[in-house]
């Protein structure tokens, strides 16, 4: 199967078979490409884990319409993420190892031919770049071809949220071209405005955008031709890297210290701790499992001793941002954290609504926990929560689910200002909605107020 | 060089002009040999009433190949 997101690079078409990843290349991108592997180019980005690791095969034919002068074989990512799924530090590292691999690249005469977001995915916890033929030969002369796309993928939606506080989840959803410039200009005001790069990459680009936009053909053909040295490339290159490493978030998190703040006592933490790690066992403890609603992880990092990845995912990006830094600072690499809102998960989007799937199109998870979750859902949200449940058992086929009851001091907290007249919503309810999708493998009240589930879809 | 076969990201005229103007002395040099009695016009804002009303004309096109 030929990858829809794939039709920009002719030259370079992905395809799957048998759950392998391939790329077909054209005359022109194989000859690219087997000099960048003689230089020792992909050896070296594949070893500093800024590239995945690839190979070229002989014997996989790819389907028609792609060519096939050289087949490239990529290492497998097991869940392909989207740039507005991730927290900023994941975007600001992703643009860091671009940045890097662009550096790479020129020490040794080539660059990197595009700079879209969607070229990186996270590999566990770790930002790595899948296109492996974005490169094209350099010189000692060029222009960074991917300067705008870099500033519009990665510069502009980390500025946003690093000095207007709007976080990426919000800036980047459904968009395949990153945050428009100009755009960033009219949100860029007062203080703002006069944030390091700005007057460099917002308003000097925005000034010459505007006056091209009133060029005529052979100025822009002109304008096509100019080229820099090297260094001054380089020097550019190295510039951009300090400004993004600069860069911290200061949008504001609803719940990045509820974990301080959670109505528990320490024993029924324990409980829920060995609940969480029995039921993973009992699930069978491989593949992909899901945290949903992992606020800054804990329970994560319980399904991460078990399971061979584990998507720790909130819908609130500073909850994310702490997860991502706790497991950078871990042992665990097989962790994933992204922002996601499960009531408004990622549909399909891109040319001809296909380019980019639907979160339920590229995660297919073994295992799944909803601690603390249902009550924010039905009583915090207003869903149903006959709804919630049915949502449950389509996202996963087991899970662990925490029931809280409508009178306890969280669920009275988050319902306060909220109409009594509600979907029907208690335990009698809820295993009734239970008992209609599956069963019920395991059950433990680990507060008055609270109880854990151990379901199992029929 | 890079090499247009593969050039299938366009950098844009705008980009590349804020790139080359950022490139400090380099970057101003290039501008510099650009054909700037077009261009530095349109960054000036002094634009002729002849190249305003027919922005993309054929001619442009042969003039282009020059």
């Amino acid at each position: 199967m030929i990858e829809p997101g794939s039709f920009r690079d002719p030259t370079s078409r992905v395809f799957y078979d048998a759950g392998r990843v391939f790329r077909g290349l054209s005359h022109e991108a194989a000859e690219v490409d087997a000099e960048v592997r003689s230089s020792g180019l992909m050896n070296d980005l594949v070893s500093r884990g800024l590239f995945v690791d690839n190979w070229i095969v002989n014997d996989v034919t790819p389907p028609s319409g792609v060519s096939s002068v050289s087949v490239i074989e990529s290492e497998r990512v097991p869940l392909v993420t989207y740039p507005a799924e991730w927290p900023f530090s994941i975007l600001k590292d992703a643009a860091l190892a671009t940045l890097d691999a662009n550096l790479i690249s020129l020490e040794r005469g080539f660059i990197l031919k595009d700079a879209s977001a969607f070229n990186a995915v996270l590999r566990g916890v770790t930002p790595v770049i899948i296109d492996v033929t974005s490169i094209e030969r350099f010189g000692e002369r060029g222009i960074w071809t991917a300067y705008g796309q870099f500033c519009d993928h990665f510069l502009a939606p980390l500025m946003l949220e690093a000095y207007a506080g709007i976080p990426i989840h919000r800036t980047l959803r459904s968009r395949t071209d990153g945050f428009p410039i100009g755009d960033l200009g009219r949100l860029l005001r007062g203080r703002s405005g006069f944030r390091k790069g700005v007057l460099s990459h917002v308003r000097i680009r925005n000034f010459f955008e505007n006056r091209a936009a009133g060029m005529e053909t052979s100025e822009r053909r002109d304008v096509g031709k100019a080229t820099l040295a090297r260094p001054a490339i380089v020097a550019s290159i190295q510039k951009m890297r300090g400004l993004v490493g600069s860069l911290e978030s200061c949008a504001p998190s609803t719940w990045a210290d509820y974990e301080s703040a959670l109505p528990y006592e320490e024993s029924s933490i324990d409980e829920k701790d060995r609940f969480v790690s029995e039921a993973a066992v009992k699930a069978g403890a491989k593949g992909l499992a899901v945290d949903v609603g992992a606020n800054v992880g804990r329970f994560t990092g319980i399904l991460a001793e078990h399971f061979d990845l584990v998507v720790g995912m909130d819908n609130d990006p500073g909850a994310a941002d702490g997860l991502y830094d706790t497991v950078r600072r871990s042992d665990f690499t097989n962790v994933t954290p992204l922002v996601v809102d499960m009531t408004n998960p990622t549909e399909a989007f891109g040319w001809r609504g296909k380019e980019r799937a639907a979160l339920s199109d590229r995660l297919h998870p073994d295992f799944a926990t909803w601690l603390a979750v249902v009550h924010h859902l039905c009583l915090g949200i207003g869903i149903p929560l006959d709804e919630v449940v049915e949502q449950i058992f389509d996202f996963c086929g087991e899970s662990v689910v925490e029931f809280v009851a409508a009178d306890d001091p969280m669920a009275q907290r988050i319902s306060a200002t909220r109409s009594t007249d509600l979907a029907p919503y208690g335990v009698e309810e809820f295993e009734e909605y239970v008992a209609r999708r599956g069963v019920v493998l395991n059950k433990k009240p680990v507060s008055d107020t609270r109880t854990l589930y151990h379901l199992k879809g029929r | 060089m890079t090499d247009p076969l593969f050039a299938y990201i366009d950098p844009g005229a705008g980009a590349t002009l804020a790139q080359l103007a950022l490139a400090g002395t380099a970057g101003l040099a290039a501008i510099g040999k650009l054909r700037m009695n077009k261009i530095k016009n349109r960054l000036t804002g002094k634009v002729s009433v002849d190249s305003e009303s027919e922005p993309d004309v054929p001619s442009d096109e042969s003039a282009a190949t020059e």
